[in-house]
This record gives structure tokens, sequence and C-alpha cells, in this order.
């Protein structure tokens, strides 16, 4: 067997061969035995899942009645025949992908599917999110601080006796579908981190006509694209709505103005000096204290963004804690930069109670959409699950529930490509892909394919790609399955599906030619290669033709040496030096010229590209080709035993 | 690994997928808005700057006159963004100060320190036209056959007076009187600036006597040929022969002409080519655009307003894809001309190049 290093030839995998061997010719979009026997959430019958005498396990992925007979923690990805996918021929995820998940290797097998104590209630999240994202454990439903050991942080009555807050213009304005936005006009308190936000019911009081607090608000911050937004929703709401006249109010006379307008391009060090100059001009005169605490609050602001920026984390919260009006949800970007100043200063628990005061208090979407992502590069996945049921609506928590991920997702494509080495905990996988279960997300399911080849966990990233595949038509999934198959030695089937989906991406096409020559020119511990049909071959030679690829040409020549067919051969060496000149393309123009004894040939090939190919050097005129002269250099592939001196070109035109 | 080559491309491609899959806020400097957003916005701070409570547009850069331009700027934008209140009062203080001509044209002069404030009954035809353009936007938004008819006035009102046929096909004139054959020294003159392209372009067909479209055409013949020698035009223009600068006028691309090119990124149709002409000329002086001495071949100095920046934007986001700058997306109103070039080229972006202000439109 040519296998050495993957030891486990899962039960899984064999299926995959019987499968294919079953149905050799498989439509697009991967239907193999079961037609409709599966559909979304119904339960699989166990006998689907047998199949040649196999044993699999069976787990039905959508009912969650029966998620006490799924192994723990392993269970198939199963994405239903929906959606994109129900444009292909019905696929039969739920059967195919719970053979995959029978007890091999990893245990990062796809765990799709219900199969803990709360599957009920994931199922009923998932619906009433739309089908999407299982809600992972989630703290306190009262978002208590995770990070604070005694916990205090009972939701607060509205404070009382507070300090006057210049900012109670901005208000959530009143159309915000957002439940657990109050209408806090408090200020995030810094210096006492462990009460938690005001939660005030949203107030429900009666408004007669537009509310044009939020819309004062941005008017007095000069905040001009906001004005803009809060009057085109105004006017949705009261189509008859004018904008008042009064908006920019002439407070602080005509000198003011001048410096509003540096207020409003933020040269806050400009308005200090002309304040300075008109005060010497006019001791009488003072700029309105409208100016002054907003000029304040803007050169915070900028020390704030400047220290961060330096990353001067601690000086970011000092600055934050001398200025309590600064925290509110109109300078999100400063809430933003102090809470990781706390999370840099291993302030979690203050970071956490600022992130929930943002969630509990903001109304904008994006924004808390973009909090939720930052705290998600940030806090650890505590405080992430705490911060989970602070969601305004089913649209959001499908969102918190996937971001929740962002930094999973960032470390295993770090896993994934090389950049790192550190594989990731079975607690954090088993959450993510019971997410990918509810999410459906192809790109996720994608990751965690790559992320199990790049560990070489070669059948389970066929089963994450396959599902990936079978909900979305990028090609990418597509050529991880085909990849994760050859890594198993099942090279006919990642032959067979390379050559019919090779034109939807030109990545598969390459594969599928590196596939095909590498059986062409690889020997087993007997010095055979494994024989092309007569079908396969011409089927290569279009191809390759097709895509003028000088490697599967030398591959092909390569095989016709081997055949005795040395003017075949010569004709694909030919070609493969035409489209690009290459070591191996090269030394195979050699080997047939001496083959042919044609010296002159030979000397020609040697002057014109030993230079260039340094190989050629060591090519004897005089002698006839010998393998001993070219295996130099053992392949890289320490699955493959011998290579055939050949080989080592070609091993090195695919990792070079 | 196995298959290095091929596994490190899709580990690539797959990380960029990644990234772009997150479910993360838009790139947007300001998130959940609109490039429309910016315009109303503006204009609210505009209006608060340069409007009087009685309709009236404030020139500040001219000792606090009015004129009839800056009326129809005003009505125009008030009309864009959908401020009827100002609309019609602006519309009340035209008509009543400044249509006391006898035919339906504009004086186009107000002057609160004089007495009468109208000393010149002349009319100034971008003045009338921009009105125009102004009520036939009002007429579209508001459903007001009112205001379409006075639309219509004003357009046959001007091809009664200020149309006129030259060697070049019919021009339109900058006023009724002055500026004909005989009238100058090299008459006709015209100023290209006041051939406001995508008001004629949308005022087509509203009147039978206007001719909006030849206009269209002739104007950019004209451009043309000036390209073809001295590249940008100048403010004034004289036709008697080929076209040429103006003899009584400075042979200056100046604050006149500074509209041409807004003009002619707003207009719906193919203006690239003569746009680059002033891409290329700016790009010598950091994008910025300048007053610039035809005659001399010089610049003169430039004009850094952030009115004329946000033009120049505009014409590198017609010609590319060049972003509105961020120094940009904050009106900072100085004086009622370039202020207003500003707002109007909001204007220009949000109604043809909202991706070029934000990421989602």
């Amino acid at each position: 067997m040519r296998s050495q290093r993957i030891v486990i030839l899962s039960s899984s995998v064999a299926l995959g061969v019987t499968l294919a061997n079953a149905n050799p010719v498989q439509a697009p979009g991967w239907t193999p035995l079961i037609t409709d026997s599966v559909i979304a959430g119904e339960q699989l019958s166990p006998a689907t899942s047998q199949s040649g005498g196999l044993t699999t396990v069976g787990v039905p992925v959508w009912a969650p009645a029966v998620a006490d007979s799924a192994p723990a923690g392993i269970q198939a990805p199963s994405f239903p025949a929906s959606g994109e996918a129900q444009s292909a021929p019905a696929p039969s995820p739920a059967d195919d992908w719970n053979r995959m998940a029978d007890a091999v290797s990893t245990g990062y097998v796809p765990s799709f599917g219900p199969s803990s104590d709360n599957a009920a209630d994931v199922s009923t999240v998932a619906a009433a999110a739309g089908g999407a994202g299982a809600q992972p454990q989630a703290g306190d439903p009262n978002g208590a601080n995770p990070f604070v050991d005694q916990v205090v942080s009972q939701p607060a009555p509205a404070l009382s006796g507070s300090t006057a807050n210049p900012f109670q213009l901005q208000a959530a304005p009143e159309a915000q579908p957002s439940p657990p936005v109050s209408t806090s006009t408090q200020p995030f308190d810094l210096g006492s981190a462990e009460t938690a936000p005001a939660q005030t019911p949203a107030n429900a009081d009666a408004q007669q006509g537009p509310d044009l607090r939020a819309l004062r608000y941005y008017a007095s911050q000069r905040n001009l694209v906001r004005v803009g937004a809060e009057i085109r929703r105004l006017k949705a709401l009261y189509p008859t709505w004018q904008v008042p006249d009064d908006l920019f109010s002439p407070v602080g006379g005509v000198e003011e103005q001048v410096l509003w307008n540096l207020y409003a391009v933020g040269n806050y060090g400009e308005i200090r000096r002309r304040i300075a100059t008109m005060q010497a001009a006019n001791p009488q005169w003072r700029p309105s204290s409208d100016l002054l605490s907003k000029l304040g609050l803007g050169e915070t602001r900028g020390r704030i963004i400047a220290a961060s920026n330096a990353g001067s984390w601690s000086q970011v919260v000092s600055y934050a804690a001398t200025s309590k009006d600064l925290l509110v949800c109109a300078n999100m970007d400063s809430l933003w930069r102090v809470a990781e100043a706390l999370v840099k200063t291993s302030k979690l628990a203050e970071a956490f109670d600022l992130y929930r005061y943002i969630l509990s208090t903001c109304a904008d979407p994006h924004e808390r959409l973009a909090t939720f992502q930052k705290a998600s590069l940030l806090l650890p996945s505590k405080g992430m699950d705490a911060l989970l049921p602070f969601a305004a609506s089913v649209d959001e928590q499908t969102s918190f529930a996937s971001i929740r991920f962002d930094q999973l997702r960032g470390r295993m494509g770090a896993v994934a490509s090389g950049e790192e080495q550190a594989e990731i905990g079975e607690d954090e996988l088993t959450q993510f892909a019971r997410f990918i279960d509810g999410s459906k997300s192809a790109a996720d399911a994608t990751l965690f394919g790559w992320y199990l080849y790049r560990l070489e966990y070669f059948e389970d990233s066929a089963a994450w790609f396959k599902a990936a595949s079978q909900v979305s038509k990028d090609p990418k999934p597509l050529e991880g399955y085909i990849l994760s198959l050859r890594n198993l030695d099942q090279a006919d089937k990642a032959q067979e599906i390379a050559f019919k989906d090779r034109n939807k991406s030109p990545e598969i096409a390459k594969i599928y030619i590196e596939i095909v020559a590498e059986q062409l020119t690889e020997e087993d511990r007997d010095g055979k290669t494994k024989p092309l049909t007569a079908e396969q071959l011409k089927q290569y030679e279009e191809a390759v033709d097709d895509i003028e690829s000088p490697l599967g040409a030398q591959a092909i020549g390569w095989h016709y040496i081997d055949a005795k067919e040395l003017a075949t051969a010569q004709e694909w060496f030919d070609k493969s030096v035409k489209w690009e000149p290459t070591e191996g393309g090269v030394v195979g123009q050699a080997v047939v010229a001496a083959r042919y004894k044609r010296m002159a040939d030979l000397q020609r090939i040697k002057s014109t590209y030993q230079d260039e190919f340094p190989a050629l050097k060591n090519f004897k005129v005089w002698k006839a080709y010998s393998k001993a002269n070219y295996n130099k250099k053992s392949s890289k592939r320490t699955k493959k035993v011998a290579a055939k001196p050949k080989k080592s070109f070609l091993a090195k035109l695919f990792d070079s | 690994m196995r298959q290095l080559l091929p596994s490190l491309m899709v580990a690539l491609a797959m990380l960029a997928a990644v990234q772009s899959s997150a479910a993360g806020p838009p790139v947007l400097a300001e998130p959940g808005v609109v490039a429309d957003d910016y315009v109303v916005g503006s204009w609210e701070l505009y209006r608060h700057r340069f409007l009087t409570k009685d309709g009236r547009v404030v020139d500040d850069d001219s000792g606090s006159v009015s004129h009839s331009e800056g009326q129809g700027y005003g009505m125009l934008i008030a009309a864009t963004v959908g401020d009827r209140d100002s609309f019609d009062r602006m519309l009340a203080w035209t008509e009543r100060e400044l249509f006391i001509r006898a035919d339906r044209l504009a004086a186009w002069r107000w002057d609160p320190a004089a007495s009468p404030h109208v000393l010149d009954k002349n009319n100034a035809t971008d003045g009338d036209l921009l009105i125009a353009w102004a009520l036939q936007r009002a007429s579209k938004r508001w459903d007001s056959e009112e205001y379409r008819q006075k639309s219509v006035a004003i357009l046959d009102a001007l091809a009664d007076t200020a149309i006129v046929d030259s060697p070049y096909g019919k021009v339109l004139l900058p006023g009724a009187e002055g500026f004909r054959e005989g009238e100058q020294p090299d008459g006709p003159v015209v100023n290209l600036s006041y051939w406001v392209f995508p008001a004629l372009q949308e005022l087509e067909g509203l009147s039978q006597k206007f001719p909006a479209e030849e206009l269209v055409r002739n104007g950019m013949s004209l451009l043309e040929m000036l390209d073809g020698s001295d590249g940008m035009p100048t403010d004034w223009t004289s036709l008697a022969g080929a076209p040429r600068p103006a003899r009584k006028f400075p042979a200056q691309f100046g604050y006149n002409a500074i509209r041409v090119p807004l003009y002619l990124a707003w207009f719906r149709g193919n203006t690239e080519r003569l746009l680059e002409t002033y891409r290329y000329s700016w790009a010598g002086n950091a994008n910025v655009p300048a007053v610039f001495d035809i005659a001399a071949g010089a610049q003169l100095h430039s004009l850094s307003d952030q009115g004329y920046l946000t033009i120049s934007d505009l014409v590198a986001c017609k010609l590319g894809s060049h972003a509105l700058a961020d120094q940009n997306r904050v009106f900072a109103p100085t004086t009622y001309y370039p202020s207003t070039l500003y707002i109007l080229s909001l204007i220009a972006f949000a109604e043809r190049y909202p991706k070029c202000v934000v990421s989602e439109s």
C-alpha cells in the first residue's frame, strides 16, 4: 500500500469509495446514493447509513429528540437541502455526513446537530432566528459580568440623583425596534464598573409628533451627516414634518460661528488660539459654555485617539476616567478605544461592563454590531457568552452568534495557512461546529475543512469540505474536498471529481493535472505505476492540451517513455518545453534524445539549458539514461515510498 | 504538506474569504448613512447661515447682496432635499423682489443697501435657468402643475430674449442685454458656466421654444474647441470668430468657469475626455483647483475652499473611483459662493456617484 502515514483508513473513507464506485458518474451537486429519503428535519433511517457492510454511525441530525443517540461530541455536519443546495439535485447530506462521523481520528469531526442537553433550546433558537445560529451556551441571561467574582450586577433601576448629563438630548430614537436598548442617557461610569448601567425599560410615553432630541443633538455636534440621516428617518415616519428653523441656534453670536466651523473640522488647537486672541482684544467676551465643554470633550477624544494609537493603554484609561461625559453613545469611537485599553490593561471586568453598557444603551445597529465584533476579538469567550443576551433583535442575535466566533476563525485561519502551529481547544471547536450546523455557513465549513486539512485529518476535512460544497457554488470547498481525497489515497475518486469539475476553477484544473501526473509517474515499492485506463489517459491528454500544462505534458511524456513510445514521448516533452521550459520537460527531451542516441540534439539541449537547470549538468551524454543520475533529491512527500528519478523533478515542481 | 503549492494558494484565498465573510460593519466612515444624508444635513447648516427668514439667499462675499443665481441655487437645493417651506419662501421672495421685468426673467442683483434694491433690471441667464430647473424639480417632487408652468414660462422667456443664432448654432447669452454682436467689441460673448448642463438635460422637452438639447450639443462643442487650444475655458468667451477669451473680461479660468467641470461631472453622459483637462491641470497643484490666466499661461492662485476642493474630488470620482475626501465630508461653511458649490457637488455625488461617498448605497 502506498499509504504509510495515514494509518487509519476510516470507514467513512471506505464508504466514500463505495459511493463513488456505486455511482461512478456523479451528477453535479453531490448526489450519491440517497435521493429523497432524507430531507431537512426528517430523521434519517439507520438503514440508509449502512453501506458496504461498514459500520457507521448514522446520526440523525435534525431531530433533537434523538440527540442522545449521538456519540459524544461527534456528529456529522448536515446541511439541509435548502436554499442554494436545492438548486442542485437534492443532496443526501445527513446520510453521507453521518457516515463520515464515525469514531475516526480527531474528535473534531463536524459535530452538527443537537447533541447536548440544550439541544432542544438550540433548535428553538435556530428556528426563531430563521434557521441560523445555534446559541452557544450563553452566560447569565441577565448579562452578569463573568469577570467579577461577586456578581453584583443586577440591572439597576434608573439611577437617580446622578450628575446632570449634558447628553440628555441624545436618546435612542423612538423607532428603534430594540427591546434591550434602554433610553438610558447615563454615561458609562468607569469608576464604578461593578454597577450595571441603568436598564430602564424603553420609554413608552406616547410622543406627540416627532422626537427631535437626537436631531438637535447631532446638530449641536455639527454632525451633519447624522443630521441628514435623522431627518431622513423622521420624514419617513412623519411625511409632512418640516425641519425646524432653529436647528442651529445662534448661541454665541457671530464670533462664535467661526469657532464652531473650526470645531466642525476638529481644529481644536486653533479654537484655543482664537479664543485667547479674542479675549485679549475683548476681555468681556467669553465663548459659550456649550462650546467650551464640547471643545474639552473633543480634546479628550483627541488625546484618547493619540494614546490608543500609540498603545499607551493606561493613559487611555486615565483620560477616560477624568472625562466622565465622554463615555456616551455619541462618542462610540472613544468607547471602543477605552474598552480596548481596559482589556489591554487587564481590566476585563470593566471592559465587559463597558461593552455591556454599549449594547444595552446605544441604538445604532451598525455600531452595535461593530461593538460586538470588537469585543469578540478582545474578550475571552465567556465574556462573549455573557454579552450574547444583549442582542436587540432576532437578526442581531444571529449576527452576534456568528461574530462571536471571529477570533476563533482568525486562529483557525492562522493554523490553516501555517502561520501558527497551535491547535485549538476541543470545546471551542465543538461549539463552532455546532454553530455551523445551525448557520449552514459554507465559508465557516470550508474554514473548518482547511484547518483540519492542515493538521492532516483528511477524512474529517473531506467531510467539512463536502458539506460546504453542498450549500455553496464556490469552488474552494470542492478543491479542498479533492485534495483531501487525494491525501486519503483515493486518487481515483479525486481524479474523477477533479476531471468532472475542472472547469469550475483553474485551481481544480491544476489539481487534476497534478493528481494524474502523480499517478503517471509515481512508483510503488515494486517499481510499478498505477496504470490509467485508456479513457482516463485520453481525457487527461485533452485536458493538458486545453490548459497547456507543462507539468501535465511532462507526466504524459514519462508515461510514453515507460511505454517505450519514444516518438509520442518526444511530442509531449516538446509541448511541455514550448509552453514553459522547465527542468522536467527539458530533461525529458534529453532522455528521449539519449534513447534515440541523437547526441547532437542532446548536446544542444545541454548547452541551451544547463545553466538554467543544473540537473542537466549531471546528465552524462555518453551514457544511457539511468535512474541513479537523477535520484539525488528525494521527495518531500514522505508518504511515497520510492520515487522514480523523474519524480524528483516533478516533486520539485509541485513543492516549490 | 503533500501539495504545498495548491494548499498554500487555497489557504490564502480562504483567509481572504474569512476576512470578507466576517459579519462586521461595512467600511463606512459613517455607518448607516446614505449619500443623500450629507446633502440634507449640510443644507440645514447652509440655510442657517445664508438663508433669511423671508427667503433671501445672502451672498456674504459681496456685501450681503442677493442675486438670481443664489436664489436659483437655494431653490434647487431645497427642491432636491425636499425642504418645501424653504423652497416656497425663496420662491415668494424671488417673485416679489426679482421678477420685476416685463418678461418672466429675474433681475440679476438685489442690494439691501440700495434704493431701490434693484438698480439694474438686466437678467443673468444662469439665474433664470437655475430657477427654472428648481421649479421643474419642485413640480416633480411635489407634483405641482403650478411650479411646472412657472418653469416653462421662464424657459420660453429665455428662448425669446437670450438665445441667438451664431456660427456655432444657437447659443445662450449671459443676459438679455449687453452681450450680442454690436453690444460687445467682440460680441457675441457667452459665459459657458451659465450653460448648466445637468439643468439643460433635465429641462429637455419641457418648453416647446427652449432648445435645451441643442444648447447642450453646442456648449459641448465649444468646450471641445477650447480644449483643442487652451484647454480650460475662460469665464467669458467671444464667439466673434474662433472661440477665444472675450476682450473686455480677464482672460481667466476663474470663479465663473470653475462651475464648468462641476456641471460636466454632474451631467449624465460622456464628459470624461473634457474633464481630463481639469484633472490634469489641477494634478500639478496637489489636485487643488486654481484661477488660471489663460493668456499668460500661468496659475494665479489656488481655489482651496472646501467647495472647490469638492469639485476636484467630484471630477476625480467621475474619472475613476476616487472617494469624497474625509475633510470634505464635514461641511465647514465659509462664504456664500464656495459653500454653495460645496452643496451642489454633494448633490452631484449623491445623484450620480454615491459609491464615491459611501461604500454601500
